[in-house]
């Protein structure tokens, strides 16, 4: 995505509608996932994270660097397994939400430090974003803080926003993301 | 009116009409007043929410008469037309102004120039430091502790990092009914902070040191980024949930 074309909404001082604002917000949602496949699942697709880790893993030469979509796979795994977080995971996880929240990008690749950013690297592909964005409620939902929400529904505004339904559709992980972030708001909504 | 020994930078905002409101209810005014850019005054659909749910009576004047502050005999007011805490000209008034202390009601992050003036910027920030630090912070105190607090510190370079002065706690008690969409905002949280202020006045009024407590930073603590709106009306919801008495109240513990 180019820098020029990117759509970045304005969250500050929003004057919020009480009266029809989450309303508003599940027909917003309705618009994207009304064109996904038919019989598409959560489930189907939380079943098939394997394959999709391998269809997306890139191979990694350099060993100073690492690919974001690798290591959030990574995450998503040992999640899966032990119930939890990793200490160096919750650091990963912080610093992309830090990064997504003040630049509204999130590289493709970073150096291990990562404190230094590479140049010429791809910024912001939808399969990136959403998996991010899933990670992001995954925590949200384990630990109850609503920052971790709150930037996850910024980077799915964010791709109905910036990517075409097309693009949206053919992402498997795109898709997952819509679909449990309509599940976590309904099921946060009966706590309240 | 006593004049005590403090400044005061109006940014236009109901935060600043809710602090000036703070200084009126402790029968005092601060020696000097910079005010930014213009007065303030509220928006159309500010000033119908306030008629109708009397806000300017049951929390602070909206429409707050700044051109009277300049008629109180002590009061020195400077008028600068920049609403940048940062602008060259601020910086110069204030290197005219003779106190050491100011508090701060809005216009950015303090940067080097303006935190080399040898001038001390109080902040009254809506969430308990260091845990509760960044952008909407109450909104996020409440859903994820079911807690209300602010912290008045010094500010330095970094956001909500300086010393801290005192930490409060609220208890509250509100219904937040459909049409008022600018409540939380725009009273509630200027209303809280002014709570705070007073009780950080009343160290000056009583001629008491004023503290300066270095804050216990945790790295890991992440801070908070601005609420997206579901957040914000998650947490008009939970409001809502926990109102459980019909008179309303917003009360430091």
């Amino acid at each position: 995505m180019k820098k020029s074309d990117k759509k970045v909404r304005n969250y500050s001082y929003n004057q919020v509608d009480i009266n029809k604002g989450m309303d508003n917000f599940k027909k917003d949602r309705q618009k994207i996932i009304r064109n996904f496949p038919k019989n598409c699942s959560e489930n189907y697709y939380l079943n098939n994270l394997d394959s999709l880790k391998k269809e997306f893993f890139i191979k990694n030469i350099n060993k100073k660097q690492f690919f974001t979509i690798n290591e959030l796979f990574k995450i998503i795994s040992y999640k899966k397994k032990y119930k939890t977080f990793k200490k160096s995971d919750n650091k990963l996880i912080n610093f992309l939400q830090k990064k997504f929240e003040t630049k509204r990008k999130i590289d493709e690749v970073y150096v291990k430090e990562i404190k230094r950013k590479i140049t010429n690297v791809k910024q912001n592909r939808i399969d990136t974003l959403s998996l991010l964005s899933y990670i992001l409620m995954l925590k949200f939902d384990f630990e109850k803080n609503f920052s971790y929400l709150s930037t996850s529904l910024k980077i799915s505004d964010f791709i109905g926003d910036n990517f075409k339904k097309d693009q949206i559709n053919a992402s498997p992980l795109a898709i997952l993301m819509y679909l449990s972030e309509s599940r976590l708001i309904e099921k946060t909504l009966k706590d309240f | 009116m006593k004049i005590v020994n403090i400044g005061i930078i109006i940014h236009p905002s109901t935060r600043a009409s809710a602090y000036l409101n703070s200084f009126e209810q402790l029968n005092i005014l601060p020696q000097e007043i910079i005010i930014m850019k213009k007065y303030y005054a509220p928006s159309v659909n500010l000033k119908r929410e306030d008629k109708k749910y009397k806000y300017s009576r049951d929390y602070f004047p909206l429409n707050y008469n700044y051109k009277k502050l300049a008629s109180y005999p002590g009061v020195k007011v400077y008028k600068v037309n920049s609403d940048n805490i940062n602008s060259t000209i601020l910086i110069n008034t204030l290197k005219k102004c003779i106190n050491k202390n100011f508090i701060f009601s809005g216009g950015g992050i303090l940067q080097k120039e303006v935190l080399s003036l040898n001038k001390k910027f109080i902040h009254i920030h809506p969430g308990s430091v260091p845990e509760f630090r960044g952008s909407t912070c109450f909104y996020y105190s409440i859903l994820n502790k079911n807690k209300l607090g602010c912290s008045a510190f010094y500010m330095n370079n970094m956001i909500d990092h300086g010393n801290v002065i005192d930490i409060f706690n609220f208890k509250f008690n509100l219904q937040i009914l459909k049409d008022q969409t600018l409540f939380l905002d725009y009273i509630f949280d200027p209303f809280v902070r002014s709570l705070a202020l007073k009780k950080i006045l009343t160290y000056i009024t009583k001629g008491k040191k004023i503290p300066n407590i270095a804050q216990k930073c945790k790295k890991s603590l992440q801070p908070y980024f601005i609420a997206h709106p579901l957040i914000r009306l998650f947490c008009i919801k939970k409001i809502k949930k926990n109102f459980s008495e019909k008179k309303n109240y917003i009360n430091i513990i």
